[in-house]
């Protein structure tokens, strides 16, 4: 499914990346230190982190071959849920993602085993 | 009648000194902090070099973008094989909280020349931004010369966790199995930002919309259900924020 990216890829990549996070940082800072915002764009901003994050991680998660998959073989979905509870209770982001690693490989395990 | 330079270089003696103290104050104090920006830098490694990017790239990319988030979202979204448009807008989204950050800071940082003006915004990141505002509101009357000191301080001490553990992962990726699945640390990554994202119910709002939009839209030609998504969260954020201030 994922494909290898070339080496055109890849740079044009780090381009794309260098001038996507260069803009909103340089924005006040160095572009216009003075400008002025329109109130509801400032507070539109604020929703950001919160909205995108979900959307990125909700597919990776629960769609398997196209469709989504609540079933108890999804070991994505597994993982993700003790990954989920070991970061509400305050773990930081490497104890998460390891949470969710070992998780996904158990239940992986633990399916192939045919049990 | 000679103005002082408006900018963040030390002019006398007693101020040097000042500066050299609050710029390893800043770099100390941000030290627990790097351990995010350390194990950031060995997912981002790790996933460059599963994507199929040179160890050259992965180190470039790294450093041209400085951005741990976006370089995981660009990558996944690459190798999903969507189109550059889509690539480009949801590198720019996941980096506009950055223009949030850059605004507050131009507010603290008001006397730096052109050079230090690209360094403060180049190397903007979340953890440096919230240690140095937390710092500066502690301490209103510190000049904006001493600020910026502090900024770099804790900024420099990101920057080395971050290419640090990108090193660590770049060399560590090439020798991991694909059995691994080390591509599934990304959404866990991003999951674990998720509860600090999320402060009260517009933003749990957001967060729900955005989900579930993403779900629907997941057919979405070019992989544009993310950007679709993302609009519609911060919509459905912003509106349960205006009814709430009714």
């Amino acid at each position: 499914m994922a494909t290898t990216l070339s080496t055109l890829d890849a740079w044009i990549l780090i381009a794309i990346l260098s001038v996507a996070s260069f803009l909103p940082r340089a924005s006040f800072l160095w572009i216009a230190p003075n400008l002025p915002l329109p109130e509801p764009l400032k507070r539109a901003l604020r929703f950001v982190p919160a909205a995108v994050f979900p959307a990125l991680i909700m597919p990776a998660i629960l769609i398997n071959d196209g469709a989504i998959d609540i079933s108890l073989g999804n070991t994505h979905l597994a993982a993700a849920a003790v990954a989920a509870l070991v970061s509400l209770r305050r773990g930081n982001t490497f104890v998460v993602v390891l949470a969710g690693m070992v998780t996904l490989h158990l239940t992986q395990a633990w399916h192939s085993s045919g049990l | 009648m000679s103005e002082p330079p408006k900018d963040a270089t030390p002019q006398t003696p007693s101020e040097r000194a000042e500066a050299r103290t609050v710029f390893w104050r800043g770099f100390v104090q941000m030290l627990p902090g790097t351990t995010g920006s350390f194990s950031t830098g060995l997912i981002c490694g790790a996933a460059a070099i599963a994507a199929g990017m040179s160890s050259l790239s992965s180190m470039a990319i790294a450093a041209f973008g400085f951005a741990g988030t976006a370089q995981l979202v660009v990558v996944q979204l690459a190798t999903t094989g969507s189109t550059l448009v889509v690539i480009a807008l949801a590198g720019l989204i996941v980096n506009l909280r950055y223009a949030m950050f850059s605004l507050s800071m131009s507010r603290y940082l008001t006397h730096m020349n052109r050079r230090q003006r690209f360094v403060a915004a180049f190397f903007l990141t979340d953890p440096a931004y919230a240690l140095s505002v937390a710092r500066f509101t502690q301490h209103p009357d510190e000049s904006p010369r001493i600020r910026y000191e502090y900024y770099m301080g804790a900024t420099l001490a990101m920057g080395i966790g971050w290419f640090a553990g990108t090193g660590l992962g770049t060399a560590l990726g090439a020798a991991m199995p694909a059995s691994w699945q080390v591509e599934f640390c990304v959404p866990l990554t991003f999951l674990a930002m998720v509860a600090a994202t999320v402060r009260d119910r517009a933003t749990v709002v957001a967060a729900v919309v955005g989900g579930i939009v993403s779900l629907l839209a997941v057919g979405f030609p070019y992989r544009g259900g993310l950007l679709v998504a993302s609009i519609a969260g911060i919509a459905a954020g912003y509106m349960v924020e205006s009814w709430q201030r009714r």
